[in-house]
């Protein structure tokens, strides 16, 4: 099967709101497993299948530094977070930019693992932040709204230009 | 006179006597003389960053400039603007400002305008921390009313109001009665003009970068006209049937009448407008698309009842808090006085248009605001006033889950975007049979 496309800032499909996976069945498996292979692939520490242009609320992640930890969450919630971390993000549908975020240090979620069970998670750290920018994701967001205007612009453009040129 | 000249004298009417800069209004003061790209460009630099530039000014003043000089603030924010913004030395930008005091005939002043935009040149970050850190207003480039307004009706789509900060897309209609779109793009792809389709209608092409008009092709014989994705939803959801008795009730500048005869040429369509400057603009648009329409000069309220329309579009008169980023001066204009008031009138309008429906008949109404008290809110309030009157519920030509187009009780919500459609809110109602 062909490998899944990453949509690119500032692609307006990346602002479509995901709904939350009804069933998870295989065709659901099937699309985290591709994406846990496009993200490797990238490589990248989490996608969101809003930046596969599949618009259902499924992400996927591994921040291990071997990437041999490999987590899908379905349906994920935040329920409670604490703290602040300020930490450079990069997003694969915004390559090679990295600007600092403010997220949640700790949370704490619950979501739906491939085998449909439900369960809760806690997480600190690069991990928590990763899931807090992949969940944005799913309702449209970007981390590049929380950067200055200029700044945002700045990043469109250049990528805007890269796009044109391997179009 | 010098272009930062033109800008001064331009923006101090902008903002001392309240004109409109640009031609979407009646009393804009820019499309009647000759303005050259690179003074509109420094207008609507400045007009979109005028809360950030207007705090900069202030930080950098050792006294504050006195009320009779808004000329010199201009001037000090177009040369801070230029700074930022324009591809070329700072030096240039500061000598141009400087060199321009004495075209104001206030060359005392060009010490000033020296000192204080060399000062930033200095202490550019410094000054920006501490004036976005100390303002909302400096940090959002909006008024206070409006950062309140936005926070309270859509509390979860902050970034809106960055994007008013944005320059929009250069977006076309493309005349489907003459060409199809794909066959439009590959005229444009023919001519290395890069563009791409738009999400909600079958009708809107956004161009990569924006052109002058003159240059599109096939523009001049009808094929193409300019108009944002959002107004282009006008027709596709009223959609008129052939023979309906069509009125389009605020029709000036005619973009959405001229829409609606592409989709359906055999109506019978009255566009009316009580701007007499303006309905010209409906009759040039109408002759360049090689339309006919029964066009009136008249207020609303003085229609006689005893015409009944099938359709009724109509396109209130608003706050246009939904295209800040085609219109920032927009953001120095209104005011929360100015919506209430706006309210009151778009409320008379629509009762008056459903006066004027036809038993049976659907009224499209419709807003370039993003502020409920002149959406939902009307529509509820007449709704609640007239037993003979009910909403429709409205289905978009396609299925969207965008972030920025959220379905409300009343219809539907389209918030500006970055790089896509302006903000605009449609609900259709329709008038009970007797």
């Amino acid at each position: 099967m062909a490998p899944l496309e990453i949509l690119e800032f500032p692609d307006p499909r990346l602002r479509t709101v995901a709904k939350p996976v009804q069933n998870v069945d295989g065709r659901i498996v099937e699309m985290a497993d591709r994406m846990l292979d496009a993200m490797y692939e990238a490589p990248g520490i989490g996608l969101a299948a809003t930046q596969v242009n599949f618009h259902q609320r499924l992400i996927v992640l591994d921040v291990s530094e071997k990437q041999d930890q490999p987590l899908i969450l379905i349906n994920p919630q935040i329920i409670t977070g604490e703290g602040e971390l300020e930490t450079k993000e990069g997003c694969l549908s915004v390559p090679g930019f990295y600007e600092p975020v403010n997220r949640y240090e700790q949370i704490q979620l619950e979501a739906i693992n491939r085998d449909g069970d439900p369960f809760t998670l806690d997480a600190e750290g690069l991990l928590a932040v990763c899931i807090q920018h992949e969940m944005d994701h799913l309702e449209g967001k970007l981390f590049v709204d929380y950067l200055s205007n200029t700044k945002r612009q700045l990043i469109r453009k250049k990528l805007q230009k890269l796009q044109k040129q391997q179009a | 006179m010098n272009e930062y000249a033109q800008v001064c004298r331009l923006l101090k009417r902008v903002a001392e006597e309240g004109h409109h800069f640009d031609s979407h209004f009646e009393d804009d003061i820019s499309s009647s003389q000759d303005v050259t790209p690179f003074v509109q460009q420094i207008c609507y630099g400045v007009l979109r960053h005028w809360y950030f530039l207007d705090a900069v000014t202030d930080a950098l003043s050792k006294k504050p400039l006195p009320d009779k000089h808004l000329d010199l603030r201009i001037l000090i924010m177009a040369g801070l603007y230029s700074i930022d913004e324009l591809n070329r030395p700072a030096h240039a930008s500061v000598n141009a400002a400087v060199e321009t005091t004495r075209q104001l005939k206030k060359a005392w002043a060009s010490g000033l305008v020296n000192a204080v935009l060399r000062r930033y040149l200095r202490e550019k970050d410094a000054i920006t921390q501490q004036v976005t850190n100390d303002s909302a207003e400096a940090r959002l480039n909006h008024p206070a009313w409006l950062i309140d307004a936005l926070a309270r009706s859509w509390p979860d789509q902050g970034e809106i109001l960055q994007f008013n900060n944005c320059q929009a897309p250069m977006t076309l209609r493309v005349n489907l009665l003459r060409i199809s779109r794909d066959e439009y793009l590959d005229l444009l792809a023919r001519q290395g003009i890069s563009a791409r389709k738009g999400q909600l209608t079958d009708s809107a092409v956004s161009l990569d970068d924006p052109m002058p008009v003159a240059m599109l092709p096939g523009f001049s014989d009808g094929l193409v006209s300019i108009q944002d994705e959002a107004p282009q939803l006008a027709a596709w959801l009223l959609a008129p049937a052939a023979g309906d008795r069509v009125l389009d009730a605020c029709a000036a500048p005619g973009g959405k009448t001229c829409h609606l005869l592409e989709q359906q040429p055999d109506l019978h369509l009255v566009a009316l407008d009580r701007d007499r400057k303006r309905i010209g603009r409906i009759t040039e648009n109408l002759e360049r698309l090689g339309f006919s329409a029964e066009i009136i000069c008249s207020s609303l309220e003085d229609l006689d009842n005893n015409r009944q329309f099938e359709r009724i579009l109509l396109d209130v008169p608003c706050s246009a808090t939904g295209i800040l980023r085609r219109h920032p001066d927009i953001k120095l204009l209104r005011t929360r006085e100015d919506v209430a008031k706006l309210s009151a009138l778009q409320r008379a309008l629509l009762n008056k248009a459903l006066d004027l429906l036809q038993p049976g008949g659907w009224l499209l109404y419709s807003t370039c605001s993003i502020l409920p008290e002149e959406n939902d809110a009307i529509v509820n309030t007449v709704v609640n006033e007239r037993d003979d009157t009910f909403m429709k519920s409205l289905t978009l030509p396609h299925e969207t889950n965008s972030r920025y187009i959220l379905q409300t009780p009343v219809g539907w919500q389209l918030l500006p975007t970055e790089n896509e459609h302006d903000g605009f809110f449609y609900a259709m109602l329709g008038k009970r049979n007797k």
